[in-house]
Order: C-alpha cells, then sequence, then structure tokens
C-alpha cells in the first residue's frame, strides 16, 4: 500500500521536472523534494507531503484517495505566489502519471500561505495548496 | 385542457425546518467535540502541550482557560492565544492554542509536515458525507 506514495511522489516529480517554466521559478533543475527539503537547500524550492488519505476500499479496484499539500518556500512572498500559480495550472484539473494506475481526479481544494524567521533573522514565506489526488487501479 | 387545483399542507416541512436551525448548531457542536477528540488522539506528543491545547469554542461555551492551562501545565514556556469566538454562520472553532502548532501541522522550509488537525477534520467531514448527521439536523 505504502508503494502508491512513492508512485504519487514520482508523478509529482516528473510533472514538475517537465515543465521548464516552473524549472525556471525555482533554485535548480531539481528544486522539488517529497516530505522534506535536503538541509541547507536554496531557496526557493518546492515541498510535497501527504495530509490525509489512502485506500478508499469501496470498490474492488484499488481506489485511492488523497490529499497533498504541496507548497513553495522562498525568500520573496512573490516567488513563492509565483510558483504557487503555476504548480496550480499543471496541477488543477489536471492529471500525473501514477505508474499502475489511473489519476482519475486531480484538483487543487484550498490554499495555503506563511511565513517562518530562520535564526539568521531572514524571512522565508510559503504558499501552497492542498491538492486531491484520486487515483483507480 | 382542463385545470385542476390542489392544496399543499407544507405544515409539517415548516416545522422541520424551523427545528434545523436548533438542531445544526447541536450537531455542529457535537461534530466539533469529536473533532477535538480526533485531533488528540493524532497530534504529535513531547510534552503533550499541544495535544491539551486543542479546544473547542461555541457560541455558549469556552474550553480555552481549561486548554492553556493544561498546556502550560505540560509545558510551562508554552505560549498560548485564543481562537476568535464564532459568529454568523461560524457555530464552533477548533484547534490547539500554542503558537507554534501551524508549524507542526504544516510543516516548515526545514521541518516536516505531521499534519493532525487535517486527518481529524477529514474523518469528521466523512461523517457529514455518508449521511450519519443529516437524521439528527430533521428529527
Amino acid at each position: 500500500m505504502s508503494g502508491v506514495l512513492n508512485l504519487v511522489s514520482t508523478g509529482l516529480y516528473t510533472k514538475f521536472t517537465g515543465d521548464t517554466t516552473l524549472k525556471a521559478l525555482v533554485a535548480s533543475n531539481t528544486s522539488f523534494y517529497a516530505i522534506k527539503a535536503p538541509k541547507d537547500e536554496a531557496y526557493p524550492f518546492v515541498v510535497w507531503s501527504l495530509l490525509y488519505g489512502g485506500p478508499e476500499n469501496i470498490t474492488p479496484s484499488d481506489l485511492q484517495s488523497h490529499l497533498y499539500f504541496i507548497r513553495a518556500y522562498a525568500t520573496s512572498a512573490v516567488t513563492t505566489g509565483n510558483i504557487h500559480a503555476r504548480i496550480a495550472s499543471l496541477l488543477h484539473l489536471q492529471s500525473i502519471t501514477v505508474t499502475g494506475f489511473t489519476n482519475i481526479w486531480l484538483s487543487l481544494e484550498e490554499e495555503y500561505e506563511g511565513e517562518e524567521i530562520l535564526e539568521t533573522g531572514n524571512t522565508v514565506y510559503m504558499r501552497g495548496g492542498g491538492y486531491r489526488i484520486r487515483l483507480d487501479s | 385542457m382542463s385545470m385542476s387545483t390542489f392544496k399543499l399542507d407544507t405544515r409539517e416541512l415548516d416545522k422541520i425546518i424551523r427545528e434545523m436551525d436548533n438542531n445544526k448548531e447541536q450537531v455542529a457542536v457535537e461534530l466539533g467535540f469529536q473533532l477535538q477528540a480526533e485531533a488528540q488522539k493524532r497530534a504529535p506528543r513531547l510534552t503533550s502541550a499541544m495535544s491539551n491545547s486543542i479546544y473547542v469554542v461555541t457560541k455558549k461555551s469556552d474550553g480555552y482557560a481549561a486548554a492553556s492551562g493544561a498546556a502550560r501545565q505540560a509545558n510551562p514556556k508554552a505560549l498560548t492565544q485564543p481562537h476568535p469566538k464564532p459568529s454568523g454562520n461560524v457555530l464552533a472553532n477548533v484547534g490547539p492554542c500554542v503558537n507554534y502548532a501551524e508549524f507542526v501541522e504544516f510543516g516548515t522550509s526545514r521541518m516536516a509536515a505531521q499534519p493532525f488537525l487535517t486527518p481529524a477534520a477529514e474523518i469528521i467531514s466523512q461523517k457529514i458525507n455518508d449521511g450519519t448527521y443529516w437524521r439528527k439536523l430533521v428529527e
């Protein structure tokens, strides 16, 4: 079952790294991470993680519903907004490739923003969204 | 073409609609306390201050003082802030009152998220979507 999370992460990574506009907005072509970014990773970067979800167990097929929190971190609020907007245009009512499954629904359900103060005193901004990803085998 | 007349007696329907307003508040408060319990069950624990700080505020009751006290008992350094009092169509506010809770729920640029409130809300919202509480609204 946990294999599905790896497959979704691969689908998201492939989607993000396949978009030149999004890659131009982050620090490097591979600034996309599941769960959390490596220590001292340069801003801006994108992180996604599971908020809630799993198998629905209501059909004989392997129907899955996950709510993912996909967000951008940057030292500029505007940059996080631009990255979030680009991600939304790539995902909302679109689809990702998840091996062994059909992505039957993908939508942005809610948006989040926040800020944190680093030990250096610098401010890091976050903007992102909760995306519902539904899969069927 | 002939025309027929009919009489529609809406007294029962009117009664249901009248009672729905009262029931709505009761259901919302009940779901609020279920959400509190579910979130407390799922909250990461180091000192238990955060899970202790999860409370419900409704138009008629406010759990802030007890939750804040319980949080500070678990961690004397914990800073707390009350939720806004519900007004208008908002019937209850539920969540933790320690000031670092959102960083636990959503993570930071250097720390992974450990969601506990969103999963709890998803579980409770399923009870609304599956009709569990519809009957309570109209009876």
